[in-house]
């Protein structure tokens, strides 16, 4: 325990370093054990704590005026390297504070400050990941010194990288043990970065062909329990598509009923399905659309790919076109 | 109405403006297809019918004169004035007895024919059946939609009720409840049974297009139709319909999201419509080709530092939808054009069998009206060959597929330029 005034002309060693906790003081607090530190050097960790929002090196001058700079320094740096105490800036101050322990992995421990520095971003950004653009722009590293770092707490297996569904050339950093988030993986629906198009749509036919059995039931139904009974009839909850797909089997992933809701929201799209809201429910029924006019597509020139190219006297003609030929004589005209 | 007033009407439109009195001396002599009838009660009979057929349509307003012709002074050009609003439709005498001799007379001709109605034109009242099509388009669109009959039965009395004054309002005028019981009794001849006629209501008033709308709690609630916006509805069905048959469904699903949220992002549409970006990007290609969809090109510029500003250029897709629209039209008017062509090119080259079976035909008819033996009349009906039979089979059913195929694309042309005048006025 060092003493208001005393000079640092003998180095004093510790063993622990007493937390406050232990004494009835306030709690919270937790130091990193470690030994071997002076008494002046214990000084500004108290004056850390006694000084929550920060301490400058003005406090610690006033403190021990008989300290030379040269020593000020280098007892402050003995503090920043062994972990205890973090540098920060406020305008053109520098401050320090206690550093509690972010309970970081016992790998990190022996890293160095560049490692740690860099480790701190990649948490920061969470399960989202960080590129390493934005690494080099906080950090102020160099691209060589980056790799290198990242190399080495790759291969300490303290972060990873993810590559994204959104640009598959894009590969963010995260730390090992955290998953992704779904806007990096895609979700239930992609594999290994590829959309599962043809899993998509069989799920989505499944939930089709639930809603369009219901709707035929409820018409069968419809005049016992009357036409609004009928159309709820019809209708399902998202709950109960949900429980319907998993009791089909179908995917070896667990779909979420927002997964599931975003295959409905896709059969809105394709105008088969549509809301109906009882109250604070939103249900989902099967219906047709509105005005499937029999048009011009009913015939081959309304969808032709070669129909600029068609004309009276040209070769591509209607009088010996191999459309029309085949959809008068077949009813079908594939192209 | 039947089969007489479909007649009828033919008869109108293949004559263009013709008087009461020819038209009906025409319709009898067709009816007795060349041989007169023997007594003129026979003929009396035929005549009445049609008059009546006629006064029917009529009162109804499908038929109306034509503009009359006003000779104001001798030196002066005479002017065409149409009629007052009710005179248009008022039917005129006819001498019975005249039509009914010209007609058992074999050698009479149509300008034979003289009565006092020979100055009252008549022609078919377009803008009346326009406007039943026009419903007609709605109400089908509407059962197909609800997939219920009674529910459509209340749709078109609201149309019906609404639109009288006016056929191209954008709202029809708003409807009770009272009035559409009556005005559905006389729709369905009084067999609909109005148990859960609120329930149907209620159905239509809370359908997602939101087409018909509860105005007002007045007389047990107000009803009114949104006609522009059905319309509007039809027209993008119609066109999203073209899409999936052209491009197919993943097509017409991305046309849907772009339409629904009119300036979008690739990547936005990939994720909305659920699809790999490679197959996205292929379809999106397509449309744009075709001019479905259009790709609008946006600079943006970023600034890292003060010396260096990044550009990034990103594309956003919408539809012009008038433009896409005049170009269906355009294409509809050329593939009526090509169906045309290509039916004349099929009459032509089978003309040979074609006259050949309107001669057997014709001889079959003399010599069944001269009632000759089945052996004779098989013997004429062998001189058409049985391959000669199945290549007609064939040349008659593509002619029906050329000439349905003119009338869907005139559905299509019909619904775009409703489209435009609703937009217009």
């Amino acid at each position: 325990m060092s003493t208001e005034g005393s000079p640092v002309s003998k180095k004093q060693k510790l063993d622990n370093v007493v937390t406050k906790s232990t004494t009835g003081g306030p709690a919270a607090e937790k130091l990193v054990m470690t030994p071997d530190l002076t008494e002046f050097e214990q000084r500004i960790l108290s004056l850390t704590k006694q000084s929550p929002k920060g301490l400058s090196n003005k406090i610690i001058q006033h403190d021990s005026p008989n300290v030379s700079g040269e020593e000020r320094a280098a007892a402050i740096n003995n503090l920043l390297a062994q972990g205890l105490l973090d540098l920060y800036k406020q305008g053109n101050e520098l401050l320090y504070k206690l550093k509690f322990d972010t309970g970081e992995p016992a790998e990190m421990k022996g890293a160095d400050q560049e490692e740690k520095v860099v480790y701190d971003i990649i948490g920061t950004a969470g399960n989202k990941g960080i590129w390493m653009r934005d690494i080099r722009f906080k950090s102020n590293l160099t691209m060589p010194q980056l790799n290198k770092i990242l190399k080495a707490l790759e291969t300490k297996r303290l972060i990873k990288t993810v590559k994204s569904v959104a640009a598959s050339k894009k590969k963010v950093y995260m730390l090992f043990d955290l998953e992704p988030d779904r806007s990096l993986t895609g979700g239930a629906f992609y594999s290994d970065q590829d959309f599962e198009g043809e899993f998509v749509a069989v799920l989505t036919q499944q939930c089709l062909r639930y809603l369009r059995t219901k709707r035929d039931t409820a018409k069968l139904k419809k005049s016992e329990v009357g036409p609004m009974a009928a159309r709820y009839m019809a209708s399902a909850t998202l709950q109960e598509i949900s429980e319907f797909i998993k009791n089909l089997g179908i995917s070896k992933v667990e779909l979420s009923q927002s997964d599931i809701e975003s295959l409905l929201n896709t059969l809105t799209y394709d105008d088969s399905v549509d809301v109906l809201v009882k109250g604070e429910t939103k249900m989902y029924y099967s219906r047709q659309p509105f005005g499937r006019v029999m048009g011009v597509d009913s015939m081959p020139c309304g969808v032709c790919p070669v129909f600029r190219d068609c004309s009276e006297d040209g070769p591509i003609n209607p009088r010996s076109c191999v459309y029309m030929t085949k959809w008068i004589e077949n009813e079908s005209y594939e192209f | 109405m039947g089969t007489e007033a479909k007649v009828v009407l033919g008869t109108l439109i293949r004559n263009g403006e013709i008087n009461l009195s020819k038209l009906i001396f025409l319709l009898t002599c067709q009816h007795f297809l060349g041989h007169p009838p023997n007594a003129p009660p026979e003929g009396y009979e035929v005549i009445a019918k049609y008059f009546s057929t006629f006064t029917e349509l009529a009162k109804r307003k499908y038929v109306i004169r034509c503009d009359h012709l006003v000779r104001s002074g001798s030196t002066e050009v005479p002017e065409f004035i149409p009629y007052e609003s009710g005179e248009g439709f008022i039917v005129p005498n006819i001498c019975v007895k005249t039509i009914c001799g010209a007609v058992m007379r074999k050698d009479s001709k149509v300008d034979d024919i003289s009565n006092e109605d020979d100055e009252i034109l008549w022609k078919i009242n377009l803008p009346v059946f326009d406007t039943e099509m026009r419903q007609d388009l709605l109400v089908e669109a509407m059962y197909w939609r609800v997939e219920d009959s009674e529910a459509t039965m209340i749709f078109k009395a609201l149309l019906q009720l609404g639109l009288i004054r006016n056929s191209f309002a954008h709202t029809t005028t708003p409807i009770s409840i009272p009035e559409l019981k009556i005005a559905i009794k006389k729709l369905s001849d009084s067999k609909y049974c109005l148990e859960d006629f609120n329930e149907y209501l209620d159905i239509l008033a809370n359908e997602s297009l939101g087409l018909v709308v509860k105005t007002s709690e007045i007389n047990g609630g107000l009803y009114i139709v949104k006609v522009k916006e059905a319309f509007n509805q039809v027209t993008y069905s119609m066109v999203e319909k073209l899409v999936e048959t052209r491009f197919g469904a993943m097509a017409a699903r991305i046309f849907r999201l772009v339409r629904r949220h009119g300036f979008v992002e690739q990547d936005k549409l990939m994720q909305m419509g659920m699809m790999s970006t490679k197959m996205g990007r292929s379809i999106l290609y397509k449309l744009v080709e075709a001019n479905f969809i259009i790709l609008k090109e946006i600079r943006k510029s970023y600034t890292i530092s003060s010396s260096v500003t990044n550009k990034v250029v990103s594309y956003i897709f919408h539809i012009d939808f008038v433009t896409l629209l005049r170009s269906i039209l355009e294409d509809s008017y050329q593939a009526i054009v090509n169906a045309k062509l290509r039916l004349k090119a099929e009459k032509h080259k089978y003309r040979r069998l074609l006259v050949k079976e309107d001669r057997i035909d014709k001889i079959l008819f003399n010599m069944t009206k001269a009632r000759c033996s089945e052996e004779q009349l098989d013997e004429v009906r062998a001189m058409l060959t049985y391959p000669e039979r199945a290549i007609l089979n064939k040349v008659r059913l593509s002619i029906s597929k050329l000439t349905a195929a003119q009338l869907h694309a005139d559905r299509t042309l019909f619904l775009i330029n409703t489209y435009f005048i609703f937009q217009q006025s």
